[in-house]
Order: C-alpha cells, then sequence, then structure tokens
C-alpha cells in the first residue's frame, strides 16, 4: 500500500517536471503562433503572451506566398522545393560518407586513421565562414559553383566531421565479435558493412539523420554563397522577410514565415520520434 | 575511405594551412600575400574586445555544456519511464532545435526585454516590484544568452541521452530490481557509465556550437550590453567583413581551433588510455 | 543484399547527375543589393525596369542585410565568380577590390555623364583611387537626423530644440512626464558610431570634423575644443531607458512614433519607416539636421563593377548611365526617401525631412561619414568603444576622450 503510494507520488514527479520543462519550452513557440495569427495592429496594441482576439490566417498566407524578398513577392514557397532537393540529397550522401568512415575507422583501423579523425574533430570546430574563399575557388574551378551540385558537396563535406565523429563512437560500442567473426566468416569490407552493419545502425541513423537535416535544412551561409539565385533554399528567403530592416516590420508575417520555414524538420522529429524505439527494438544487441 | 582521405587532406587540412598563412599576412578584405608573421596575433592579445570575447565564451560554455547534460540526462530519465504521450513530449523538447535562431533570438528578446516582457506581465499581475532585467544587465546578460542556448540545445541531448537509455538492456533493470539497488544509484553508477559514449558525442556537438555561437547572440544581444555578450566567433566574423580585416580574423580563427586542439588533446589520450587499460 | 547496393548507387548517381546539371543559358545580368523593403523595392524597380525596357534581362539577387549582401558579394568576387553589378557602401569598402584590380575602371562612363561636374566633388572622391573611378554613386543619405515626437513635444510643452542645452530642459520634462527621453537603438555596433557622429557635427561642426578625421585626429580630441563633445557624449546615454541593448533600429523609431520617447537620432532611411507607418515627417515627427545647424553628415551607396575580361561590359556601362540619370535619381531617390548623387534632380516630390537634407547638401553644409575617410575596422572600432561606454552607468566625459583618442591612435 505504502509503496504504491510511493510510486503514485514518483509518478507524478515524473510528470510535473515534465509538464514544467514542456511549459519552459513551448513558451516562445506560443509568443510565435500568437503574433502569427494577430494582425499588425493587433500586435501592436497587446502584449506579447495575449491570446489572439480575432485569429486570422492573414499573415500565414503572406508569408506563403507574397511577402517580399526583393523584386520577387512569391513569400517563401519558392524556396521550399529548393530546401527540400538541397536537403534530400545531402543528407543521404553525409550520413552513407559518415557511416562509411565511421565503420573503416573503428573495425578497420587503417593506417593514420587516428589521424584522420583527429582532424576531422578538430575541423567540426572551424567557422565556416574561413573556408568561403577558398571553396568558392575551388567549386569555380570544376564549374560547380552556383548550382545544386555544389551545394549539396558542401553540405556534405562539412556534414562529415559531425558525422564520422558519431558513427564512430556508435561502433566503436558495438562488440568487436560480432565483426571478428564476419570476417572469419569471410565478409568483404562492403559485405560486412552492409550486411552485418548497417542493419545494427538504426538508432544513430536517426540521430544522425535529425542532426544533418535539420542542420542542412536551417543552413543559410553556405546557401546564400553557394546555391545560386535558381536553389536559393528558405532560409535566405526567410532572412530576406525577416531582416529587412527598412519600413515597419510585419511581426505577424515573420513569425508565420519562421514557423513555415521550420515545418519540416518538425515534421522530420514527430516522423522520426517513433523510430527511435523500433530502431532500437531491431538494432539492440543483447549480450 | 579514399573520399574521406581526400576530403580530409584536401579541404579541411587546405583549408586549415590557408587559414593560418592568410593570418601571417595583412590581409584586409582579400588575400594579400605579404607576410607579417605574427603581428596579427600580438594585435589580437592587445585587443580588449578579443580577450573579453574569451572571456565570456569560456563562462557560457561552460554554464551551457553543464545544464544542457544535466537538464538532458533527467529529461532523458524521465522519458524513459513508459511515461503516456512520450512522443508529444520528445517533439517538444526538440523542436527549438529545428528553428532557426534569426527569429527564435527576436521572441527571445522580447520575452526577455523588462518593458513588454515577462518582467512586464508579471508586474501586471500585481506584483510590482518583480524584476527580470537581466537582458539589460552588463553582469547578467551572459546568463540570458546561457537561457535561449539551453532552451535550444538540451532537447537534442535528450533526444541522444534517450536513444541510449533505450539501448541498456532490460536485463539490467531486472537483475538490479531483485538485488533491491536504489533506482538512481543504477543511474549514476551503471547506466551513466553505459551511456558514456552518447554523453561524449552529445558534449562534443554542444561545444562546436558553444565554439561556433554567433546567430544566438547576434539575435538576441547584438553583443550588448557593452561588450558583455561579445563572443569569438562574432569577432572573426565582424572582421572577416565588416571590419575587412580578413588577417585578424584568420588569426582569431587559427587561436580558437588551438584551444580546441589544447583542450582535446588531453581528454583524447586520458580516454585512449583509460580505454587501453580497460581492454588490457 | 546487392539489391540494397544497387538501389543505394541508384540514388546516389541520381543525385549527383541532378546535381551536375548545372544550368548555362543566356547570361542576364546578376545585381546583388541589400535593399529588400517595400519602399527598397520600389527604388530598385526604378532601375531595374528601366534596364530591362533598354533591352536588358536585370537579375535580381537582393540579400537582406547589408553585411549578409557584402559576404556574398565579396565572396563571389574573390573566388572568381562575380556577379555583374554588387552594392557597397560608399567609401573604403571598395579600396581591396580596387588595390586587387578586380574592379572595372569607370572613367570613360564618368566622363561620358559628366561626372566631375554634375557630381558633388566630395563624393568624386569617395569613388575614385588614384584619379580613377572604380564605382557609381547611387544614393546619398544624411545619417545624423534628430527626430522628434511632436505628440511627446506637445505634451511638455516644447519645440524642437536648437541647442543641446535645450535639448536636455526637453528631457528633464519628458522624463518628468514619464516619457523616454531619449531612444537609442542598440543591436549594431554601427549605431552609436552613428550617434557619436551627430554628436560631433552638431558639437564640434565642420572644422572639428575636418580635425578628427585629420592626421592629428587623436590631439584634438584630448584638446579642450574637444571637451564639450565628451560632455555631451557622457550626458546623452542617461537620457535613454535601459533596453537599448540588442533593440533594432526601427523598433527603437516605433517608440518616436508611438510618443513613448522624445528623441531619436538616425539616418535618413528612418524617414521611409514614418511615412510608412502613415505619420507625416516635419509635421507628426519633426526632423533636424542634429541641433546647433550641424552639417550633414553624408554617407552612400555605390555599385561596384567587377571586372569582366577586363573591360567593362555593356549592361554595366548601362546600368552606370542609367543609374546616374536624372529621371532615374528623381524616381529612385522619391521612392527611397533618400538624396540624390547628383545636381539637377527635382526635389519637389520629396518630404520635409528629406527636402532639410537635400538643401544642406546643396549649400555645401555637409561633411563625409566617417567611413568614408576612415577604416572600416577604425570605424568598427569606434562604435564598439561607444558601445561599451555607452553601458558603462559611470562612464565621464574623460573616458570618452581616452577611449576615442586610443582609437584614432591604435588604427
Amino acid at each position: 500500500m505504502a509503496q504504491r503510494q510511493e510510486k503514485n507520488i514518483a509518478r507524478f514527479g515524473v510528470y510535473a517536471f515534465l509538464v514544467i520543462m514542456a511549459a519552459f519550452f513551448l513558451m516562445p513557440l506560443y509568443v510565435m503562433v500568437a503574433t502569427s495569427l494577430k494582425t499588425m495592429d493587433e500586435v501592436r496594441g497587446s502584449s506579447i503572451f495575449a491570446f489572439p482576439l480575432r485569429p486570422t490566417l492573414e499573415a500565414w498566407a503572406t508569408a506563403w506566398n507574397s511577402a517580399c524578398t526583393g523584386l520577387t513577392c512569391a513569400g517563401v514557397s519558392v524556396g521550399f522545393f529548393n530546401s527540400l532537393k538541397i536537403m534530400i540529397p545531402s543528407t543521404f550522401l553525409s550520413i552513407m560518407l559518415g557511416a562509411v568512415t565511421g565503420y573503416a575507422l573503428s573495425f578497420w583501423r587503417p593506417k593514420g586513421a587516428g589521424v584522420i579523425f583527429a582532424v576531422l574533430v578538430v575541423a567540426a570546430f572551424i567557422p565556416y565562414q574561413v573556408f568561403i574563399y577558398p571553396l568558392v575557388r575551388v567549386l569555380s574551378q570544376v564549374g560547380l559553383y552556383n548550382s545544386l551540385g555544389g551545394i549539396i558537396m558542401v553540405h556534405v563535406i562539412f556534414g562529415l566531421p559531425i558525422m564520422v565523429l558519431m558513427f564512430r563512437n556508435y561502433y566503436a560500442g558495438l562488440p568487436r565479435d560480432l565483426f571478428s567473426a564476419a570476417r572469419v566468416d569471410g565478409g568483404g569490407f562492403w559485405d560486412i558493412f552492409f550486411r552485418l552493419m548497417l542493419p545494427l545502425s538504426p538508432p544513430i541513423m536517426i540521430v544522425a539523420v535529425i542532426l544533418q537535416s535539420t542542420h542542412i535544412w536551417n543552413d543559410f551561409l553556405f546557401g546564400l554563397v553557394f546555391a545560386g539565385s535558381d536553389n536559393r533554399p528558405m532560409t535566405v528567403l526567410l532572412n530576406n522577410i525577416v531582416n529587412t530592416t527598412q519600413g515597419e516590420k510585419a511581426y505577424n508575417v515573420d513569425m508565420a514565415a519562421t514557423i513555415l520555414t521550420a515545418l519540416v524538420p518538425l515534421v522530420i522529429y514527430l516522423a522520426s520520434g517513433r523510430w527511435f524505439v523500433r530502431g532500437i527494438a531491431a538494432g539492440a544487441v543483447k549480450g | 575511405m579514399l573520399p574521406a582521405w581526400i576530403i580530409v587532406i584536401g579541404v579541411f587540412i587546405g583549408a586549415m594551412i590557408w587559414t593560418f598563412v592568410i593570418s601571417m599576412t595583412n590581409s584586409r578584405l582579400i588575400p594579400i600575400y605579404k607576410f607579417n608573421f605574427f603581428d596579427q596575433y600580438v594585435r589580437l592579445m592587445g585587443n580588449d574586445g578579443w580577450l573579453v570575447s574569451v572571456g565570456n565564451l569560456v563562462v557560457f560554455g561552460v554554464l551551457f555544456i553543464a545544464i544542457c547534460l544535466v537538464l538532458g540526462f533527467l529529461m532523458a530519465i524521465m522519458m524513459d519511464q513508459k511515461i503516456r504521450g512520450e512522443s508529444l513530449f520528445r517533439t517538444i523538447f526538440l523542436y527549438p532545435y529545428a528553428m532557426s535562431f534569426v527569429v527564435t533570438g527576436l521572441v527571445w528578446q522580447w520575452v526577455l526585454n523588462p518593458t513588454f516582457g515577462i518582467q512586464a506581465t508579471v508586474r501586471g499581475w500585481g506584483f510590482d516590484t518583480f524584476v527580470f532585467d537581466w537582458i539589460v544587465r552588463p553582469d547578467r546578460a551572459i546568463f540570458v544568452l546561457v537561457l535561449a542556448a539551453v532552451w535550444q540545445g538540451s532537447g537534442l541531448v535528450m533526444a541522444i541521452l534517450l536513444a541510449g537509455l533505450r539501448g541498456v538492456d532490460e536485463d539490467l533493470w531486472k537483475a538490479t530490481k531483485v538485488d533491491g539497488i536504489a533506482k538512481w544509484r543504477v543511474y549514476t553508477s551503471i547506466v551513466l557509465p553505459i551511456i558514456a559514449p552518447m554523453a561524449a558525442t552529445a558534449t562534443v556537438l554542444l561545444s562546436v556550437a558553444v565554439v561556433k555561437a554567433y546567430d544566438l547572440v547576434v539575435a538576441l544581444t547584438g553583443g550588448g550590453p557593452g561588450n558583455a555578450t561579445e563572443v569569438p566567433a562574432k569577432f572573426v566574423m565582424e572582421n572577416l567583413f565588416e571590419r575587412q580585416n580578413v588577417a585578424l580574423a584568420n588569426a582569431g580563427a587559427i587561436m580558437m581551433l588551438a584551444a580546441v586542439v589544447i583542450v582535446a588533446t588531453p581528454i583524447y589520450y586520458a580516454r585512449r588510455s583509460m580505454a587501453q587499460k580497460a581492454a588490457g | 543484399m546487392n539489391r540494397i547496393q544497387r538501389a543505394l548507387s541508384g540514388v546516389a548517381a541520381v543525385a549527383i547527375c541532378a546535381a551536375m546539371s548545372g544550368t548555362a543559358n543566356a547570361q542576364p545580368t546578376e545585381v546583388i543589393h541589400w535593399w529588400t523593403s517595400k519602399a527598397e523595392s520600389a527604388g530598385i524597380k526604378v532601375i531595374a525596369d528601366a534596364f530591362n525596357q533598354g533591352g536588358g534581362e536585370w537579375k535580381d539577387e537582393a540579400v537582406a542585410g547589408s553585411s549578409a549582401a557584402k559576404t556574398a558579394a565579396i565572396n563571389r568576387i574573390v573566388g572568381g565568380n562575380a556577379p555583374d553589378v554588387a552594392q557597397f557602401s560608399m567609401g573604403a569598402d571598395i579600396n581591396n577590390l580596387v588595390e586587387s584590380g578586380l574592379l572595372a575602371n569607370l572613367d570613360a562612363v564618368a566622363a561620358a555623364g559628366n561626372w566631375s561636374k554634375i557630381v558633388p566633388a566630395s563624393v568624386m572622391s569617395a569613388i575614385s583611387r588614384d584619379g580613377h573611378v572604380y564605382a557609381v554613386p547611387v544614393q546619398l543619405q544624411a545619417t545624423n537626423f534628430l527626430f522628434a515626437s511632436k505628440a511627446a513635444l506637445d505634451k511638455v510643452g516644447a519645440t524642437m530644440p536648437k541647442t543641446w542645452d535645450e535639448f536636455f530642459a526637453t528631457g528633464d520634462k519628458l522624463r518628468a512626464a514619464g516619457i523616454v527621453p531619449y531612444a537609442q537603438a542598440g543591436d549594431r555596433d554601427v549605431w552609436f558610431m552613428n550617434t557619436f557622429g551627430a554628436v560631433l557635427a552638431s558639437v564640434g561642426g565642420a572644422e572639428g570634423w575636418k580635425q578628427f578625421t585629420g592626421p592629428k585626429g587623436a590631439e584634438y580630441v584630448r584638446s579642450d575644443a574637444f571637451k564639450p563633445v565628451a560632455e555631451i557624449l557622457a550626458k546623452l546615454p542617461k537620457y535613454a531607458d535601459s533596453g537599448v541593448s540588442g533593440r533594432q533600429w526601427n523598433v527603437t523609431n516605433q517608440m518616436i512614433l508611438k510618443g513613448e520617447a522624445g528623441f531619436f537620432i538616425m539616418g535618413g532611411w528612418a524617414i521611409g519607416e514614418i511615412v510608412a507607418s502613415g505619420k507625416k515627417p516635419g509635421e507628426d515627427v519633426l526632423c533636424s539636421i542634429g541641433p546647433n545647424n550641424a552639417p550633414a553628415v553624408v554617407n552612400g551607396d555605390v555599385w561596384a563593377m567587377p571586372a569582366k575580361g577586363g573591360n567593362l561590359t555593356e549592361a554595366q556601362k548601362k546600368i552606370a548611365e542609367l543609374t546616374t540619370s536624372v529621371e532615374v535619381q528623381t524616381k529612385f531617390t522619391t521612392a527611397m526617401g533618400s538624396l540624390p548623387i547628383r545636381s539637377g534632380v527635382d526635389a519637389s516630390g520629396y518630404n520635409a525631412c528629406a527636402a532639410a537634407g537635400a538643401s544642406a547638401i546643396e549649400k555645401g553644409n555637409s561633411v563625409s561619414a566617417l567611413m568614408i575617410p576612415f577604416s572600416p575596422e577604425k570605424v568598427g572600432a569606434i562604435g564598439a568603444e561607444m558601445k561599451v561606454l555607452w553601458a558603462k552607468a559611470d562612464a565621464k566625459p574623460e573616458d570618452y576622450v581616452k577611449a576615442l583618442a586610443g582609437v584614432l591612435e591604435k588604427y
């Protein structure tokens, strides 16, 4: 009896903690959504926490297809497909490259593996900005500058350090016996990777997808410099809407545009949530 | 392997060398190869703005990483109690990571602004003496940065550690229950070491975010009040373009790298020797 | 297994193919600029339309925020993939590009357009290096308007101050009435630099300005002549509210429009915002170029034309000619609320505030903003120092002298 009571109190504590944390996390989102549903008159006149009196989707419509980003006034919708075109191949390629490299580093341990790994870890800390000049030059020379291929390549390159780091750490945690057994069975480099390692990878893959897709989707600097005007991602358009300081700022449109721009990563989070559990159920190594 | 080799050598090492070479020159807006060797480093060390920003970064980094790890671990544990609405909570904790700081920084600025944010609202409820004006106080503004950064980053730590917790064998829990070991002890003494690689990954991710902290600062405080929230990445960015001092900016970038190497090397070797001991 | 492998390599191949097929059609004329607001877009449209009507194909590459736009432009120019035209701030912005031979020489266009006659001498010197023209002037702005909320001043029975003493006296009354006396924008260092420039021009006058920007600037700052400037610099923050840090300039401007604050120092671009919010410049929001009949502190924007194959292209030449024509300048500056770079422009469409700026420049009562003679590094350092002192509650005039003299000597 007492034990059950104790348990109930503990359960209550767990939920109380989670609800309080959730409130803290949701507060800014609430302000954003509330503001995006107000008219500018209401934004000016009311507290930022006030509930919208007459909610309207006008700002959302404007943000999606008629807010001006320079001479074109077509909202962030133009960038939506560009961002997808950039994100999907970049995320896929960088995760595959990261997984293969991480796998090679932790199981095959080629000569100089330690050096590569060290360089990659350090490279993760370099401010991107200092890379831009040399990269523009290299990409121009190979004819990839201002093209979809160029921006994808840039994302794959800069995603590499974090991806390799994560996959190496993950594979290092797997029992080495698995690998040795596969070797004894005569498995080659790719064989072991595809047949043994990939099926074991879903948990870390989920984290990698979350990280990479968010980074790539939210990237502004590379999209601005490398994508070219035909492939401008959503964030560049968002910046044009939000960082225009001349004239009165349409905060409701800014907020709506921000939420719209964040929708794809949000959907990925919602969807990948289940995979956390499933992936682990499929990939967990007992014993 | 080969592509990784090429990228590592071609891009990262190439860029590091190039950055170092430029930091040895007197380049302003664009690279000019006239060498003055360590002049820029001397200037950097005599630059108050740089020194202040380094100090700020240390305070910010330590607080941010510590709070994120503790909070993330707590949230992961709570999430692992077979609760209802897990996917809802998970999404709530993760969503800040999906949002660009260009605007969430602005929202935080509103919320924290004494004249129309939390302070004004609480005062509106009748607590006339309530004060929450950290964002405009030079001695407190750095904590505001930590707050907003924790809001963005702790959910990711939670997700990574939760993935780790889920990898912990069910049998372990059964065994400890039979032995009557308190739950919190199991978490701190048994589970924590198991998920250490995940925690290490999270720490590296957080450290990268700390060293590169820029968007957050620009959106939230612009480095102010005064120079209370200036950070090295902002210093580098400003000098790279606005102040047109590429060489000084690159010297700053190299110093940041050097700091990372100096901090990371002993940790790396310590971990390796520990691992070797464990293996041997 | 092979199936997975094949599928994977298939996806990769598709991704790479899609990536490789970059388009290489006919060459439109790429223009990078940071004019993205409604009024600004209307302005840039004037030039774009004129260019398109002449048979050109304008490719608009608007990037909000000057530093983001400059980042894109500089990286592309240096990386060997330059746009046809890029916006820069007038002054030292283009120095390095010119030194490295990356910009096209515009002497022929300038001579044909008779720029030496129609463009003010200070502007000509700002766009020339070693006697050659390297940039097309696009617009000018007076950076040191003192704006005042008519509603706030009426409340305390005050009028637009003519001196700093009057300014502070009115400020005391405003504060007593619960109104913020002076609103300062604080999200970027440059706003503190801008306020400093306004105070220097107004207290030190054109003579003080000349000395400050001259070779013996530090000496001037330490002299008695500079003392009144330092005193006002130290006094002004005490009349501001505590919410300065991180506040964007347009948000700060709203404080004036709503009558929550009395005074605001900002450049002419704020006039566009006043008009956009339905208020009348000169009636609802009063303006003057600083108290004390100060000289207008003028900066501006230019087009840089990256050299493509050594020569100025036809399209670049066309844009240079169009931009400086009377017709485009008239429509452009009216739309932008800015000031023309040449004589002969009809100012009848200007509002009261813009007209005040235009007349100051026409009378020759103007000086070049600090970013024209000074390096961006020096200007940045001044802004950073001013921002730090602003946040320091007990900063004294001597602190300002010390900081400014330090910057002038160091950079």
